[in-house]
């Protein structure tokens, strides 16, 4: 995936959902309160950027 | 926050950027907390302000500034590490017009930095701050002097190590003034709770752990109202009198991991049900006139 991922203010995203598979990324953005998780099983993520914020 | 991938390896080819502040913290953590996660960065990166567990930085280039170390981090530099201290709720301590230089309004919210200091009752207008996942949070009879009163978890996430409620009035309660159910308080320490708190707290309570130490629940005759969760692999927890779930259909509770010893009493449910737990994973749920244990 290229390009920025936002996930906004208290939102919550499952990037994999526990199924194998490698997985890239552009940048990932998290606003405030925001949850990413990472559950690919074994397999490796790459990104370029993650951001986390406060607001 | 961000929970890493336990089971594969994560790796950041450009920057990261995460800079929390002490009322706001910024977590990063493994997804399955107690078992650590890989992760490499192609540059050296620095963060500030952030809570981390159970991070393996294989590259060794990751500095948290002022961050909290708190548990199976490696590869990560600490300067200046936030040790844990003591916060206690002034919120409805007398004098507290909620108007200080940090507040974010007149309200009882948890992520109220005008809510709490550093010294029991004493509320100086000037605390920027709020609990962390290092530190202990008292609700003491300073605290109330203004009148029972109301503490909202009002944030998604938020987190303390011990928590202790002591000496309050009758009629307090916890977050009676918010009524959804998708937030979640992480206590990485000790429970006190006391016979006039009235939780009313319907979400999710998880009990963590960051290190060997037993934790004890003591309930003192209030009671848990939402979901509960006890999820550290390899530690221990002690429920020294009843553990009343009192949430109807929400008060389920999940052993997901460790050691749980004690009781567990179902008022209104399955009135005077008693449990004594010693497992190292179970699923235990409160259904309506029954009670289903799986292990």
């Amino acid at each position: 995936m290229t390009g920025t991922l936002n996930v906004g203010a208290e939102s919550f995203v499952n990037l994999g959902g526990g199924v194998e598979g490698p997985m890239t990324f552009g940048t990932i953005s998290l606003a405030s309160e925001a949850q990413l998780d990472i559950q690919n099983a074994s397999s490796t993520t790459t990104m370029a950027n993650l951001s986390l914020s406060t607001y | 926050m961000v929970r890493f991938n336990t089971n594969g390896s994560t790796s950041i080819t450009g920057s990261l950027t995460s800079n929390g502040t002490c009322d706001t913290w910024l977590w990063l953590k493994s997804l399955t907390d107690g078992i650590f996660e890989d992760i490499a960065f192609s540059s050296p990166q620095s963060i500030t302000l952030n809570i981390c567990q159970d991070i393996n930085c294989t590259t060794s280039n990751l500095t948290n500034n002022y961050g909290v170390d708190l548990s199976g981090n490696t590869g990560v530099t600490f300067p200046t590490s936030r040790a844990g201290t003591t916060f206690y709720w002034v919120g409805s301590t007398a004098g507290n017009t909620k108007t200080g230089t940090f507040s974010t309004g007149v309200n009882d919210n948890w992520c109220n930095p005008d809510n709490w200091s550093l010294t029991s009752g004493v509320y100086s207008g000037t605390n920027s701050c709020i609990p962390g996942a290092q530190d202990n949070v008292v609700f003491d009879a300073n605290s109330f002097t203004a009148g029972a009163g109301t503490v909202d978890l009002d944030l998604l996430l938020q987190s303390c190590n011990g928590m202790t409620w002591t000496g309050i009035p009758a009629g307090c309660t916890m977050d009676a003034g918010v009524t959804t159910n998708d937030r979640e308080l992480i206590i990485f320490g000790s429970t006190i709770l006391n016979a006039n708190l009235d939780n009313q707290f319907e979400s999710l309570i998880t009990f963590f752990a960051h290190s060997a130490t037993v934790r004890t629940i003591t309930s003192n005759g209030s009671n848990f109202f939402g979901n509960i969760d006890f999820d550290y692999a390899g530690w221990n927890w002690t429920i020294a009198d009843d553990f009343d779930m009192n949430g109807e259909q929400r008060a389920d509770v999940e052993f997901v991991r460790g050691t749980v010893n004690g009781q567990l009493r179902m008022i209104g449910r399955s009135q005077g049900a008693h449990i004594q737990l010693q497992l190292q994973q179970l699923s235990l749920m409160d259904q309506r006139h029954k009670t289903v244990v799986k292990r």
